[in-house]
């Protein structure tokens, strides 16, 4: 039954490889995921108190990161992986593999989230911002406990919807030679005519989204009050 | 003591520069509570922001306790922040913070140990009667628990000053009298100074000592706030004294004709403002018997403010013009004071 369903997946050495794609596209995921999450965070902060209704108004610094973001953001990401090529082998050593998968979708994640970011921070309540004035804080001290406490729930709920962007990112660098179920779909699914390949990692895809919706759900649950 | 000199702010929009505060000078004395009122859009809001320097004045000085704001360095200035509390009309509490770490929340710099900040969270909130809400969010509370919160917060370093942008104006009258008792009972506990913002004349009339009324970014008339009810001189500040009695009500049936209100030609309506050592004489019926007139006493109302009594009268006057001539210039002698409504 299950031979005829999945003739080539119910061979042990595709099974083998399909969980080594499956931790191969975990590792990127969350790596890059860890890194733009760290970049975009800051380039989220600095766009929210350089705008010109900020803590610190500086339109040089808030044109640059804005358009920089925009230009970022319109380059398709299949493209933006050709394009940085050279500066990825620079960086990382390598331009295929996992290794070499991390640094375009970093690239492409940062300005994503920071955009993200920005627009979390922006919806912080100005009273609060002002009460906090009026106690005596810092800018630093309102960023940190303030701006960014205020927003955990915010931030986790779009930290998920940038990591399930970031799974569909990966698939795409699967094409490139990243590794990862993109690529094992795009080997065995689409060269290779294997259906049932294509399915079982569109289903391992899913799952791994699921987990990540179903995690976030349960934090920003516990931290909105 | 606060002293405002001179100060000016101008904030630029598309219709051109608007004078939110134009060349205001006030003074405020240590321990009194001081009532700022305007409608919305008088400077009010600005002006008291001016205090704390939450909003730098384009021009003039910010004096407080003798100090200079306008001349500190932002450290000092953070640091004169904290001994001047605020609370405002949105209460601005961290939602993500329990009540007991938000009031905790100014204390992290204060130096203190750990369990000096959690005992002396557990006093200001005993003091705002809230101690059985320590563990809950400003979510589960209602706006009147929210604002003690507040000002358990901005009671937090100890500051000698208290400022309140539109306090109660989000709070319906009931919550209003509860937070209004509260500042009351901190006035007289801990000594505050308490400079207020509202659009509410009753809350002045309840809390205040001294009132100020800004009209389009100036102050217009200020003084006593039992002076400013007695004998309120501006256009805008009959308007916010009426607001407050039963006044205004009396001078609309007059407008509207009402029949009581009208006068034949030998009668006078006359109003009569009574200050508190007028208050207890019989002048009616003394002025009655001597000038034969007869006095019909339409409406009359008393006010308790600042603890002291004022009362107000509306009496129909009858009899012949040169009687009612000296019965009205009697009352005057009275320490009374008449102000012909219609004759």
């Amino acid at each position: 039954m299950i031979e005829t369903w999945f003739p080539h997946m119910s061979n042990p050495r595709m099974i083998e490889e399909l969980l080594g794609c499956t931790v191969d596209t975990i590792i990127m995921v969350l790596t890059s995921a860890l890194i733009s999450f760290l970049f975009g965070l800051i380039v989220g902060v600095v766009l929210t108190i350089t705008r010109s209704d900020g803590l610190h108004p500086n339109k040089l610094i808030f044109n640059i990161l804005d358009k920089t973001i925009n230009i970022l953001r319109s380059i398709p990401f299949l493209i933006l992986i050709m394009i940085l090529i050279p500066a990825t082998r620079l960086i990382m050593g390598t331009s295929i593999g996992v290794n070499g998968a991390i640094f375009p979708l970093v690239i492409g994640t940062i300005p994503f989230y920071a955009r993200q970011i920005e627009s979390v921070l922006s919806e912080v309540d100005h009273g609060l911002i002002e009460a906090s004035e009026a106690m005596g804080c810092t800018t630093v001290e309102i960023i940190i406990h303030v701006m960014l406490h205020e927003s955990i729930p915010s931030i986790v709920r779009v930290s998920m919807i940038t990591i399930v962007n970031l799974i569909g990112l990966t698939a795409m660098a699967g094409a490139v030679g990243a590794g990862g179920l993109g690529d094992f779909a795009i080997r065995y699914g689409y060269q290779n005519y294997q259906t049932d390949s294509l399915w079982v990692s569109l289903a391992m895809i899913l799952l791994l989204v699921s987990i990540v919706q179903c995690v976030g759900g349960i934090i920003v649950k516990k931290t909105t009050h | 003591m606060i002293e405002l000199n001179h100060v000016t702010k101008t904030f630029a929009s598309k219709s051109g520069n608007v004078h939110a505060v134009n060349d205001v000078s006030l003074t405020i004395d240590t321990g009194t509570i001081f009532g700022l009122i305007g409608y919305s859009g008088a400077g009010k809001s600005t002006l008291i922001r001016m205090i704390n320097l939450l909003e730098k004045p384009d021009r003039g000085s910010v004096m407080v306790d003798g100090e200079d704001l306008t001349k500190l360095r932002n450290v000092e200035l953070r640091k004169k922040r904290q001994k001047i509390g605020m609370i405002f009309q949105h209460f601005n509490l961290m939602e993500a913070l329990t009540i007991q770490q938000n009031v905790a929340f100014p204390l992290r710099k204060s130096g203190l140990t750990k369990s000096q900040i959690t005992q002396k969270v557990n006093a200001l909130l005993s003091l705002v009667e809230l101690s059985d809400k320590a563990d809950s969010y400003p979510n589960q509370l209602s706006g009147g628990q929210k604002q003690r919160v507040a000002i358990a917060r901005a009671l937090a370093n100890d500051p000698t000053i208290l400022l309140c942008d539109e306090a109660t104006s989000a709070l319906d009258p009931q919550t209003t009298e509860s937070i209004l008792a509260l500042l009351k009972k901190l006035h007289a506990s801990l000594g505050l100074t308490i400079v207020l913002i509202t659009h509410q004349m009753s809350v002045i009339k309840t809390i205040a000592k001294k009132v100020a009324i800004m009209e389009n970014g100036r102050i217009v008339e200020q003084g006593d706030v039992y002076d400013i009810f007695a004998s309120p001189k501006a256009q805008i500040t009959k308007k916010f004294v009426d607001s407050t009695t039963q006044m205004a009500s009396i001078t609309s049936l007059i407008d509207a004709g009402y029949e009581l209100m009208q006068c034949d030609p030998n009668e006078q309506l006359i109003q009569l403002t009574y200050i508190a050592d007028s208050a207890a004489q019989a002048l009616i019926s003394k002025v009655s018997r001597q000038f034969d007139v007869d006095c019909n006493i339409v409406f009359g109302t008393v006010e308790v403010i600042d603890g002291k009594p004022l009362g107000q009268l509306i009496v129909k006057v009858n009899g012949k013009s040169a009687d009612m001539v000296e019965a009205i210039d009697t009352i005057r002698q009275a320490n009374v004071k008449v102000e012909v409504i219609r004759s």
